[in-house]
């Protein structure tokens, strides 16, 4: 964009230069002159912006890397009643950079008292998640006192540094199994996997303590539901109608084979399939080798820990960043050029004339500003 | 949760939608006509020059390159293009007015599904035209921004409806506000700025034949300001989309416990960013200035797109809150 204008005034050349150069100057212009010329520029801070822009961006690379390489996070899955404390050994999945110490893992501990959760049951969107709200006993160092606390989806908690975050939270089917002698050889609630938005769900059930081993695959239905195409599944992710789908085995589990196996899947190979049964609280379904109860089932909730010294960096860079990039679109670097030559009749003929140098800009106002200052105060003359 | 009075407002709402559709329909057509009846004008050039020779008149007035203040005498296009623009504030009130009430219909923000993000993107789309329009002549770009919002309206009543809801966990928090309302108004910016890419395309080639004294595109700034128009638009659009990916970083750190994961959604809007970014180099890059910088500009509303569309509805995100 450009802009010019001509002037005729009284002033003489080396007047109308002095005058420019010294407002040009108070605002802050960097000005170079002759003695009847001026050409001055403004705006070098959208270059500063710029720069600082783009080596915010390299911060911002810095701080990844430094929660890269000092940061963890690690999820485990607390059943209600349940606790955790804060070791390595107590979770699920754990993940540490290069350089994350032990000694960043604070050493808190919570009991998960009651995890509730509430779905929509209007005909909108019916099933979709509510609230989930986990209320947890928890102690942030081993001596110190016990605080109620309640972690919740967007709300986190902090504890020296890590973040605990509600991530999931699922259904823990309980089951009591006893051998044909009527021992009980396993009695316990048993973490099952949502399968799908309705949380049909999937366990296993694992009894190494009978003769022989015993083994059930398992389908947890909150709200049963059977057709023949999808077969049994849940069509409602709060359990009103509960019950479970079982595949019960015999034989050999193979755990003592000593390869690590999931908890959440059963190896059959040296299996054989007993049956299969639906079954609702309070069922007992008996067979040779022994019987299983369906006693119940309560939930669980899954917490993501995570520690990234990282974190406030990054953010610091980012408003750095910003602020880089407004200062270098907004701020316009533009030229303006004053000469003064002599006129007609002892006036003098003032060009002025501007030039942005960066997109858009809009460079009339200063060359308006500077006809101003030459035609204010001091009289004017026009052709 | 909804009672009889609750369903008057939620019927008011989409009274109010149905209505925005129709008074932007009359408008698209208006503009429609106004730009088929184009006719010639003076270029920005032409009017600088003769400003510019005429400068040492009484007034001792500035000669611009830039907004030309031509005066012309009214003639029919300009007229049904004045009526059209009428009814895009008036459209722009009735959508408020429908977002106004379904938020209250609902207790919360009206961005709780795709339905409600969309009508409040064609809203933002609206908005940043008008108040453009404020500061300078855009009946020519009417067409191309009101077609695009009604596009959007009608999709979000035909395939996205949904009835309002309370909202799921993983929205209730602050930063919905901030990070949503930052990206509809960045949503309305690229469109807009993408509206005007394509038009000085279409522009360039134009002046290329040598064929400007005629079609509807005589109406129609000159290639050159146009993509400078693009260019202010999106230099006002990129922060904001940088502050928008910024905001949705922090509220990422608050509900999944990390600040960047590449989460499909989170790698489109990266993307867009870099298009954009990629926008602003070649806008300072000899040889790309031109229809190239156009295409880039396109090309960033296309990602924007994809992010919005595609993302929402066919792949499994953190992100998918469509309500479909």
């Amino acid at each position: 964009m450009q802009a010019f204008t001509l002037l005729n005034v009284t002033q003489a050349p080396s007047e109308v230069v002095t005058r420019v150069e010294k407002e040009l100057r108070g605002r802050h212009w960097r000005v170079r002159s002759s003695e009847d010329w001026i050409s001055a520029e403004k705006g070098y801070l959208r270059e500063t912006g710029n720069l600082v822009f783009h080596l915010a961006l390299v911060l911002i690379l810095v701080a990844v890397a430094i929660g890269g390489l000092f940061g963890w996070r690690g999820n485990v899955i607390v059943k209600e009643g349940n606790g955790f404390s804060n070791t390595l050994t107590q979770y699920d999945a754990w993940g540490g950079g290069r350089l994350a110490s032990a000694d960043s893992i604070p050493p808190f501990s919570f009991t998960l008292d009651d995890f509730a959760v509430e779905f929509e049951r209007g005909e909108a969107q019916r099933g979709a998640p509510r609230l989930f709200e986990a209320r947890v006993a928890l102690q942030s160092e081993p001596q110190s006192a016990i605080t109620e606390e309640v972690i919740q989806v967007n709300y986190p908690i902090s504890i020296a540094g890590a973040k605990v975050f509600l991530v999931g939270h699922g259904y823990a089917p309980t089951f009591i199994v006893r051998d044909a002698q009527g021992e009980v050889v396993f009695d316990d609630d048993v973490v099952f996997l949502p399968q799908d938005g309705n949380f049909t769900s999937t366990g296993v059930i694992k009894v190494p303590d009978s003769t022989p081993q015993l083994g059930f695959q398992g389908i947890f239905l909150p709200t049963f539901a059977l057709d023949d195409v999808r077969g049994p599944h849940s069509i409602f992710p709060d359990a009103d109608d509960p019950s479970v789908f079982l595949s019960a085995w015999e034989g050999d589990l193979g755990l003592d084979s000593g390869i690590p196996q999931s908890i959440y899947t059963l190896k059959t190979e040296r299996m054989e399939q007993i049956g299969l049964r639906a079954l609702v609280p309070g069922q007992v379904w008996e067979f040779p080798q022994g019987e299983i109860e369906f006693t119940g089932w309560q939930r669980w909730s899954s917490f993501q820990i995570a520690f990234d010294p990282g974190k406030e960096a990054a953010l610091i860079a980012s408003v750095l960043a910003m602020a880089g990039l407004m200062v270098s679109l907004f701020v316009r670097r533009r030229r303006v050029w004053v000469r003064a030559r002599p006129g007609d009749g002892g006036s003098t003929l003032v060009s002025i004339a501007g030039l942005s140098k960066s997109e858009a800009g809009d460079v009339s106002d200063d060359v308006r500003e500077i006809t101003r200052i030459l035609t204010e105060e001091k009289g004017e003359d026009r052709p | 949760m909804t009672t009889g009075s609750s369903m008057g407002l939620a019927e008011a709402s989409n009274a109010a939608i149905y209505a925005t559709m129709v008074t932007l329909a009359i408008a698209m057509v208006l503009f429609a006509a106004s730009f088929a009846s184009g006719r010639r004008r003076q270029t920005s050039r032409e009017v600088a020059r003769q400003r510019a020779f005429g400068a040492g008149d009484s007034d001792g007035g500035v000669a611009v390159l830039d907004r030309p203040e031509s005066s012309e005498s009214v003639d029919p296009g300009r007229r049904l293009a004045n009526v059209a623009m009428s009814l895009t504030w008036l459209a722009t009130g009735l959508l408020t007015l429908a977002l106004v009430l379904r938020g209250v219909w609902a207790g919360r923000v009206p961005w709780g599904n795709m339905y409600e993000f969309s009508i409040s993107s064609a809203w933002g789309v609206l908005v940043v035209f008008l108040a453009l329009s404020t500061r300078r002549d855009l009946r020519w770009l009417g067409l191309f921004v009101v077609a695009p919002a009604l596009l959007t309206l009608g999709l979000a009543v035909t395939v996205l409806y949904t009835e309002a809801a309370q909202l799921v966990p993983a929205l209730k928090s602050y930063w919905l506000v901030i990070h949503v309302s930052a990206a509809i108004i960045c949503a309305g910016a690229f469109t807009v700025a993408a509206s005007s890419a394509a038009l000085s395309i279409v522009q360039s080639r134009r002046e290329a034949s040598g064929r400007q004294w005629m079609g509807p595109l005589s109406a129609v700034p000159d290639a050159e300001r146009l993509r400078t128009f693009t260019s202010r638009i999106i230099a006002f659009a990129f922060p904001l989309w940088t502050f928008a990916v910024i905001a949705g970083a922090i509220w990422a750190e608050n509900a999944w416990g990390r600040y960047w994961g590449w989460d499909p959604k989170e790698t489109w809007a990266f993307i867009t960013w870099v298009v954009y970014a990629a926008y602003l180099h070649a806008r300072s890059t000899a040889g790309w200035r031109g229809d190239r910088a156009s295409w880039i500009a396109i090309l960033g509303l296309v990602t924007f797109l994809i992010n919005y569309f595609g993302v929402n509805i066919f792949v499994n995100s953190l992100h998918s809150y469509a309500g479909l």
